[in-house]
């Protein structure tokens, strides 16, 4: 009954009750949005890449490799011979190995030379494969897949014709414009660097550089495009290469195999380890983005404070008049209180609907750009106990207003100060 | 005969003052006897009814309800007996604005639950009763679901009344309940509200300034002479 007498209450105040609950449902939608994208961004980094069980480099330390291996962040110490390359995937456990050449860009965006098995053989996100959204693989010499990012940032098509550049940096020096690459696939969003990446043959990144020699192309002696395709195009070395095992369980026996070869320093990292490695260092940018979400709880928190105590002097001829009739106290403590807890309420509820609906809109745009499939609606326990921590947060901060209310109640009495 | 009422050597001050407001020696009241007080603003008209109403608590004395020394009572039961037995009507003002008509009768009952019965035994049901009352001090049917504050000022002091009526309180308290009516509804409100009262059973307080209302009254008391403070420090209030 005293909740109704306070819906009623601020049902008479409407204008201020709507942009307290505007407010709330700001912040709310905020801060579980936030936690919702923080999983999701949390679980696609974690599975940037799965269904490959090693990852292969030049000894450096396990989040270098990581970095330049996937994320193209960086650069390798050194090299991976291609007798080590032809030696691991020898070894009796080994089911796949693709090799990873980087060094050359197109636009800003890295290349990556590698065998037509990454195709197959790359996961992400909970086991999904790569999928096409236009085209194939490549098969020639020259032909080159885009990652979706590339395609749409460029404005890419199938059959346009693209000149690679040596180096990682935007602005290159040196093009390798004679030797220009065809576009034959394009690839759908992942959410991960593939979609920052284009894709050539091994060969083709021997090719670029077969008439160069340390870096530099060597003077006075320049190859076609066609008398490139006559030479021999075995790669002396690669950047690094993902290895698929026949049976996890191997998965530690292979790595100290690999990390303690004698022939040639080598480092194996499981990339799921590494990734978690990674993240705990991106953590303090994901908390503070989690302390900003709270502090706009807080102020939505301040907003409602400021309008319950401001309403307050106008409500005491209401508190007086309940006092007449026989309200206790309390009574009209609980009147306060109950009514913070309804704006509260309705916060939350408005919160969520809201971030419904936003997540619906936005999610097929963040699908296909960021390649994260946003979940609806989860239930989990993490979320009610969010919403119950703003619920308790309104509550202490309603007891302000709720004790003034009761303070006033006892002194005014049935004086009418008017 | 027994009193519904009496205070005995009631002296009241508020905090921080340095002298009582009020020193009443003797003051009774019979069962649905009809009393008028008057006394000019600034006597302590207010801090009396709210002696009476049990709000506020004097500081020396005894205020006898009933037979019961109500002044010694905790807080929460003299909430009680205000919520039962007693109904107030102030100056203005006195209903809720986001209330219906209706809903404003309506509030006695979800504070006291005695006089929720004893309405329903009267009408049948509370509603009924409100009903009753509403139609009784002239309150036409379309009124009842209109908010208390499309009335006029005359007829908002009748839904007051109504209130104050409802479930038969034994007391009465009405501070100044004419004061903002014209000439013409005071002459009306007044015989109405003395009706209900006998018709409910109930005794009346009616405390104000205005002499010229006591002619509708048997007993006639004035709280200048009442007061033992006022008349003690020489003010004329």
């Amino acid at each position: 009954m005293l909740i109704r007498l306070a819906g009623k209450s601020l049902a008479n105040r409407r204008g201020t009750a709507l942009l307290v609950v505007l407010s709330m449902a700001l912040s709310v939608a905020l801060l579980l949005g936030v936690e919702r994208l923080r999983d999701q961004v949390r679980d696609s980094f974690a599975s940037t890449v799965s269904g490959v069980d090693l990852i292969v480099g030049a000894r450096s330390g396990p989040l270098n490799l990581l970095l330049y291996s996937v994320f193209r962040i960086g650069e390798p110490t050194a090299n991976v011979s291609w007798k080590s390359v032809e030696r691991i995937a020898a070894q009796p456990q080994v089911d796949w190995v693709v090799p990873l050449s980087l060094g050359d860009s197109h636009r800003g965006f890295p290349v990556l030379g590698t065998s037509a098995a990454y195709f197959d053989h790359y996961r992400y996100a909970r086991q999904r494969s790569l999928e096409f959204a236009d085209g194939e693989p490549f098969d020639d010499l020259f032909d080159a897949v885009v990652g979706a990012n590339v395609a749409q940032r460029l404005g890419y098509q199938l059959g346009q014709e693209i000149a690679l550049s040596h180096g990682g940096g935007k602005v290159s020096l040196i093009d390798h414009a004679d030797k220009p690459f065809r576009i034959v696939g394009i690839l759908a969003a992942t959410g991960t660097p593939v979609d920052n990446t284009v894709h050539v043959s091994l060969q083709g990144i021997e090719a670029i550089h077969a008439d160069w020699l340390a870096g530099a192309p060597l003077p006075g002696m320049r190859l076609t495009a066609e008398q490139v395709r006559e030479r021999d195009l075995r790669p002396r070395s690669v950047t690094a290469l993902m290895v698929g095992l026949k049976s996890r369980i191997a998965v530690f026996q292979v790595q100290r195999s690999i990390n303690t070869a004698a022939e040639e320093p080598l480092l194996a990292i499981i990339p799921g380890v590494a990734l978690q490695q990674l993240w705990q260092m991106m953590a303090l940018a994901e908390n503070a983005l989690a302390l900003v979400a709270w502090m706009v709880v807080m102020v939505a928190v301040v907003v409602m404070l400021t309008a319950l105590l401001t309403a307050l002097n106008e409500r005491r001829r209401e508190m007086a008049i309940l006092r007449a009739i026989g309200a206790r106290p309390w009574q009209i403590f609980a009147l306060v209180i109950g009514e913070s807890l309804l704006l509260t309420l309705l916060g939350v509820l408005a919160g969520v609907l809201l971030l419904q609906l936003a997540s619906l809109l936005a999610a097929p745009w963040v699908s296909a750009r960021l390649g994260l499939a946003l979940t609806l609606w989860s239930p989990v326990a993490k979320e009610f106990i969010l919403i119950a921590a703003v619920m308790l947060a309104a509550l202490l901060a309603g007891v302000w207003p709720a004790w003034r209310a009761y303070r006033q109640s006892l002194t005014d009495g049935l004086g009418m100060r008017l | 005969m027994s009193n519904l009422l009496s205070l005995q050597n009631v002296s009241y001050q508020w905090p921080g003052a340095s002298e009582p407001v009020l020193q009443i020696g003797q003051l009774s009241l019979a069962a649905a006897e009809r009393v008028f007080i008057i006394g000019p603003s600034g006597c302590g008209k207010t801090t009396l009814l709210s002696l009476i109403a049990g709000i506020a608590v004097p500081q020396a004395g005894q205020v006898i309800f009933q037979g019961e020394q109500v002044s010694g009572w905790r807080s929460s039961q003299r909430d009680r007996l205000r919520a039962d037995q007693f109904g107030i009507i102030f100056q203005v003002f006195n209903l809720l604005p986001y209330l219906s008509v209706l809903d404003n009768v309506l509030l006695t009952a979800k504070f006291s639950a005695s006089r929720r019965c004893q309405a329903e035994q009267l009408s049948g049901s509370a509603t009924a009763e409100a009903e009753r009352l509403l139609e009784r001090l002239g309150l036409p049917e379309e009124l009842w679901q209109r908010p208390a504050t499309a009335l006029s000022v005359g007829q908002q002091q009748r839904v007051a009344a109504a209130r104050a009526l409802f479930g038969r309180p034994a007391l009465l308290l009405a501070d100044e309940p004419t004061s903002a009516l014209d000439s013409e509804h005071r002459d009306r409100f007044i015989p109405l509200l003395m009706e209900e009262c006998e018709a409910a059973g109930a005794a009346l307080l009616f405390v104000s300034h205005d002499v010229s209302l006591s002619q509708h009254f048997s007993r006639v008391l004035d709280l200048r002479e009442l007061n033992k403070s006022a008349r003690a420090d020489g003010v004329s209030c």
